[in-house]
């Protein structure tokens, strides 16, 4: 399996890094301090997509082509945006904002997939789209 | 490696359990009925999208959530085909939503015989 792993230490700025990657790859973004901003894209099947931001401009912007894959996207802190797509069936993506601008978008294609958006602190707005059957979505806020 | 530790707070989402039932139903002129089901859990409002024909049939559904309040505001939408046989119930569509203070649903199914909607 690949596994590409991309950390971006504090103050370091990363606006519009993006990677591709094919089947069964994992691909995991951890970005802490300013200006983070990230998009990652994946075709085929079983790929794992997972984008950690803490602190800075947040914006993360992920899409998965064919089944079987995952997204996870974790945002603490600051002007959050998040925006997941997949497409083909049984997805699963989770999407974690805690604190300042949260604002985040799923969109799933196909069959069987589940998402999950949990926003606790400041701006909140989820929009979560599935078409076909057999789908559900989660979406929860709260906090201060 | 840092990792954030509030990220498995999204497998407890699943985790809610059912203690109230509330449901939004009506029946069409074609045989073919919907519903909106919803459960109260602790974190929020289950709600299932369940459509049953008289008649074996095809059709499609949409089913829309909105919610809003002081923990912000969010809008889920489902759409997709179903295929029942006579007399079926199926759930075609599945949403939670938690933290809200007013949840809105609305179901529409549609089938070559005729349609059905039904609101919460």
């Amino acid at each position: 399996m690949k596994k590409i792993i991309v950390a971006a230490a504090a103050l370091l700025t990363v606006m519009g890094t993006s990677f591709t990657a094919a089947n069964a790859a994992d691909v995991i973004v951890q970005q802490y301090g300013i200006a983070n901003g990230v998009g990652i894209g994946t075709k085929g099947y079983k790929n794992r997509v997972h984008t950690y931001q803490k602190g800075g401009f947040n914006y993360v912007r992920s899409f998965q082509g064919g089944s079987k894959n995952d997204a996870v996207v974790g945002q603490q802190g600051n002007w959050n945006r998040a925006s997941v797509s997949q497409g083909g069936a049984n997805n699963i993506s989770g999407v974690a904002q805690f604190g300042n601008g949260n604002r985040a978008t799923v969109n799933q294609g196909g069959t069987g997939n589940a998402a999950a958006v949990i926003q606790l602190g400041n701006g909140r707005d989820a929009k979560v789209s599935q078409a076909g059957r057999n789908n559900s979505a989660v979406v929860i806020q709260g906090g201060w | 490696m840092k990792s954030f530790a509030i990220l498995p707070a999204l497998a407890a989402v699943a985790a809610a359990g059912a203690v109230l039932m509330m449901d939004g139903a009506e029946a069409g002129t074609s045989g073919v009925s919907c519903e909106i089901r919803a459960t109260k859990s602790n974190a929020g409002v289950d709600l299932e999208a369940v459509v049953t024909s008289a008649k074996a049939t095809t059709g499609t559904y949409k089913l829309m959530v909105s919610h809003s309040g002081v923990g912000g505001a969010s809008d889920i939408e489902q759409a997709g085909d179903f295929t029942l046989e006579a007399g079926e119930t199926a759930v075609v569509g599945e949403a939670s939503v938690g933290g809200a203070d007013v949840v809105r649903a609305k179901l529409s199914v549609s089938t070559a015989a005729g349609s059905a909607n039904c609101r919460l």
